[in-house]
């Protein structure tokens, strides 16, 4: 868990980063890196672009921390600000990917991994990821909120603004279209 | 009836927490797949941020910094500036001081070009210095 970490105090982080602390800043971007990164990565897939809008979600963070009043977790103030970067980055730049509504009707089909691609994917991880990138945007980023970062409902619904009934929806029907895509593999693989 | 079994196992694999326990109902297919996209969920990407990430941050910090301090220096020299004019008004006008400050423009007037002369190498020092010094931190960052 990312704020498990008891060296990292966050009231006195916060405190030192106000005074002008460089070496809290430091210490915060080295806590938050990964979180930060695993959200960007979810909603932006172009990798050029990724760390430069990941360096703008800490500049943000640096220039907001006052506004910071500790009525949630740091980690979650700090993943709903790199989710409306990216969502800003988003719209700006790539309209045509723009966050997807996704609806039970039009499901993607992530079944579009050619044969060689298949074969490529040895270990199952590697497929899930493959599938998960096919994935609406706000699927993958709830996914990885929920599993990787291990936030809860209410707090990916503090992130993404999303009612938490939608969060629940979203996790169980994109599970159950993973499940459905690693039977179908597993089966072809077996054959 | 199969949304509700597939919510059933989800159900419980969350509250399971540990995904590695043995699950009462191992034994359905569906439950196996659901523990390997579990495993595969909570597995970390083999991609990241690049080493220089962090400092790259840092750099762009430090320069935010800079910034905001040159400029609290600016509004600070130009308040002191506005509060000193308003006391050498203040005080013009309290005592009064009109014939020294004739005997004052007229010294000034006599000596004029000496007084232009001093502003302007002063201003030709200040001038030359701060490139010396910016030249001077360009050369140090270099180095670091």
């Amino acid at each position: 868990m990312i704020v498990g970490n008891e060296a990292f105090n966050e009231q006195q982080i916060v405190d030192r980063i106000r005074q002008g602390d460089a070496k809290a800043f430091a210490a915060l971007v080295k806590q938050y890196k990964r979180l930060v990164f695993h959200i960007v990565q979810r909603l932006v897939l172009d990798a050029d672009d990724m760390e430069d809008i990941c360096q703008e979600v800490f500049i943000k963070v640096f220039k907001q921390i006052n506004r910071f009043t500790f009525e949630s977790r740091l980690s979650t103030w700090i993943a709903r600000i790199a989710y409306s970067t990216a969502v800003d980055y988003l719209r700006k730049y790539r309209k045509k990917n723009m966050i997807y509504d996704a609806q039970e009707h039009d499901l993607p089909d992530v079944d579009d991994l050619g044969p060689q691609e298949l074969l490529v994917q040895t270990d199952i991880s590697g497929y899930v990821r493959k599938l998960i990138d096919q994935l609406p945007e706000q699927y993958r980023l709830i996914l990885t909120l929920y599993h990787l970062d291990e936030f809860s409902y209410e707090e990916i619904k503090q992130i993404t603004g999303l009612p938490e009934g939608t969060v629940k929806s979203y996790l169980f029907r994109s599970r159950k279209l993973l499940k459905e895509k690693l039977v179908s593999y597993l089966k072809q693989d077996k054959q | 009836m199969k949304d509700w079994n597939d919510q059933k196992i989800q159900d419980w694999l969350d509250q399971q927490g540990k995904i590695s326990e043995a699950s009462p109902v191992d034994q359905t297919q569906d439950h196996q797949v659901y523990r390997l996209l579990y495993e595969s969920l909570e597995t970390e990407q083999p991609e990241g941020l690049s080493d220089g990430f962090e400092n790259s941050v840092m750099v762009t910090y430090q320069q935010i910094l800079r910034t905001e301090q040159k400029l609290l220096r600016w509004v600070m020299t130009g308040t002191f500036c506005v509060i000193g004019l308003l006391l050498g008004y203040l005080v013009f006008l309290l005592l009064d001081l009109k014939p020294v400050v004739q005997v004052l423009f007229q010294t000034l007037y006599s000596y004029k070009w000496h007084f232009l002369f001093a502003s302007g190498a002063l201003a030709l020092f200040q001038f030359v210095e701060q490139k010396l010094l910016k030249r001077k931190a360009g050369a140090f960052d270099v180095a670091l």
